[in-house]
């Protein structure tokens, strides 16, 4: 029995063979194919992972960034806070001195004008001082002439 | 008080001239030769205002005349031989007012008393004040000749100061606006009160002077400024001042204040003008009524010549402080000047 096939037999085994050796090389074609694009996708993977572990390191990097901006920002408020404050203060005491000078300004007026009436009077009192002394050299003249004329009269002395 | 009503004065008469010219002087070569400059002007002044038919009245004052000196009544007809006598109204002063209303030793000459006494006899509708030496100008003339004046405006007239030869005793247009001769450059007037040797042109309405007082004759102790204070007082009382368009000539002499004003650094006191620093843009006056001594006892002499006799009815008190006022800041009108330091 061993070795002894009917030639029919042995033709269709053949065929078979030749099928099945046909379909191997196919599938070991499809199965190179294959494999070389699944090597193809494993790159893509990874150069995938690769970008993702990128960009992950990106977002951390922006997300430290955006935290400490936001932190700084909040300072940042918490300052102008603080001289918003101040400024605030510092307005209601410029209102107050405002208030003040509005009130110097309205006493300089009247300052100013008390002394415009002030030199006024001075005018007329300097005027007036320069008739009073005037007369005065004058009667002092005419007392002085009189006592002498007397005196000539009189040989009184002088 | 001082009473607020003021006088006008009489109204002018039908047959008043426009122009009365109030002059003042005296015999004593105040300046040099007064006579010649007296004369020339007054020859000058009269051919010009006759030669335009303008009617006026020569008032002159001849104030506290020396006695050993020929009166100048006596001289100018001779000097100006035109001068109709029936045009002018001559008035000596005794002596005695300028010695016992002076407050001031050494101020020789009342000059604004003294042309009160003019002002307050002028017959003119319109008076002018000027002085013995001041040649008038073309365009004032043509103002008068047309009439062309205005009650209620003081006018005004800046001073050409001109040098002219002792010796030259007539002038002509010609030699008076010759730019060569001008003796320093012309100060143009300025507003409000356009003052600048005031004293060589001040015209005014009879009645507005009169209703002024004239010339301040309460501060005795000056002659400088009290021509200035006139224009104060006019502001305040509600006048206008104007520039009359046109120059005075004025010849330039020995003592004139403008050439000798240092003269009198450190000695003000002694200066014949008086006081040089006093108050005379800040405070004013009320003359009494009798200003102009106008209760001086008149004598005739000729027909057109009167003499003013002494009599101490017609002397104003040496005090009287109530008539110095303020003056009144009109609207639209400067303050009273600022005041003047006397030291």
């Amino acid at each position: 029995m061993l070795g002894l096939v009917t030639a029919g037999r042995y033709r269709v085994v053949a065929e078979q063979l030749r099928d099945s050796e046909s379909r191997v090389k196919k599938l070991t074609k499809v199965l190179e194919a294959t494999r070389s694009e699944s090597k193809g996708w494993k790159g893509k993977t990874n150069e995938a992972a690769q970008r993702v572990k990128t960009l992950e390191r990106d977002a951390a990097k922006r997300e430290q960034r955006a935290e400490k901006e936001r932190h700084d920002l909040q300072e940042q408020m918490s300052k102008r806070q603080r001289e918003v404050a101040h400024l605030q203060t510092q307005v209601d005491r410029l209102g107050k001195t405002n208030a003040e000078i509005d009130q110097l300004l309205v006493r300089l007026a009247d300052a100013e004008r008390d002394l415009s009436v002030a030199r006024e009077h001075l005018m007329a009192v300097d005027v007036k001082l320069d008739i009073l002394e005037g007369a005065a050299n004058v009667l002092d003249t005419r007392t002085r002439s009189a006592i002498v004329q007397q005196a000539g009269k009189t040989n009184a002395p002088v | 008080m001082i009473p607020a009503t003021l006088d006008p004065g009489d109204s002018p008469r039908a047959d008043s001239p426009l122009i009365s010219i109030v002059l003042t002087g005296r015999n004593d070569g105040y300046g040099g030769d007064f006579l010649t400059r007296f004369f020339r002007t007054l020859r000058f002044n009269h051919r010009e205002l006759t030669g335009r038919g303008i009617a006026y009245e020569l008032v002159f004052v001849e104030w506290a005349p020396p006695p050993d000196s020929p009166r100048l009544f006596d001289l100018v007809f001779e000097a100006v031989p035109d001068l109709d006598r029936a045009a002018c109204a001559w008035y000596e002063v005794d002596p005695r007012y300028q010695q016992e209303m002076s407050l001031n030793p050494w101020l020789p000459y009342l000059e604004f008393v003294a042309k009160n006494v003019g002002v307050r006899r002028a017959r003119g509708r319109f008076v002018l004040t000027t002085n013995c030496d001041v040649f008038l100008g073309r365009t004032m003339l043509d103002v008068f000749e047309h009439e062309a004046l205005r009650p209620g405006v003081v006018y005004r007239a800046p001073r050409h100061d001109i040098t002219l030869a002792d010796d030259r005793r007539d002038v002509d247009w010609d030699v008076l606006e010759d730019p060569d001769i001008l003796t320093r450059p012309v100060k143009p007037l300025k507003p409000p009160f356009f003052a600048g040797g005031t004293g060589d042109f001040l015209m005014l309405d009879r009645e507005s002077f009169h209703r002024l007082r004239g010339f301040n004759q309460i501060y005795r102790l000056a002659r400088f400024s009290i021509d200035r204070n006139f224009l104060v007082k006019a502001l305040s009382s509600g006048l206008t001042i104007e520039e009359i368009g046109g120059p005075v000539y004025h010849v330039s002499h020995e003592g004139s204040f403008r050439d000798n004003r240092r003269t009198y650094d450190g000695r003000e006191h002694e200066s014949h003008w008086g006081r040089l620093r006093w108050h005379a843009r800040g405070v004013i006056y009320v003359n009494p009524r009798s200003w102009g001594l106008a209760d001086a006892p008149i004598t005739p002499m000729t027909a057109n010549q009167s003499r003013l006799e002494f009599s101490w009815d017609a002397v104003p008190p040496l005090v009287d402080l109530e008539r110095v006022v303020m003056p009144v800041a009109r609207l639209g009108k400067p303050f009273p000047g600022e005041y003047v330091s006397k030291f």
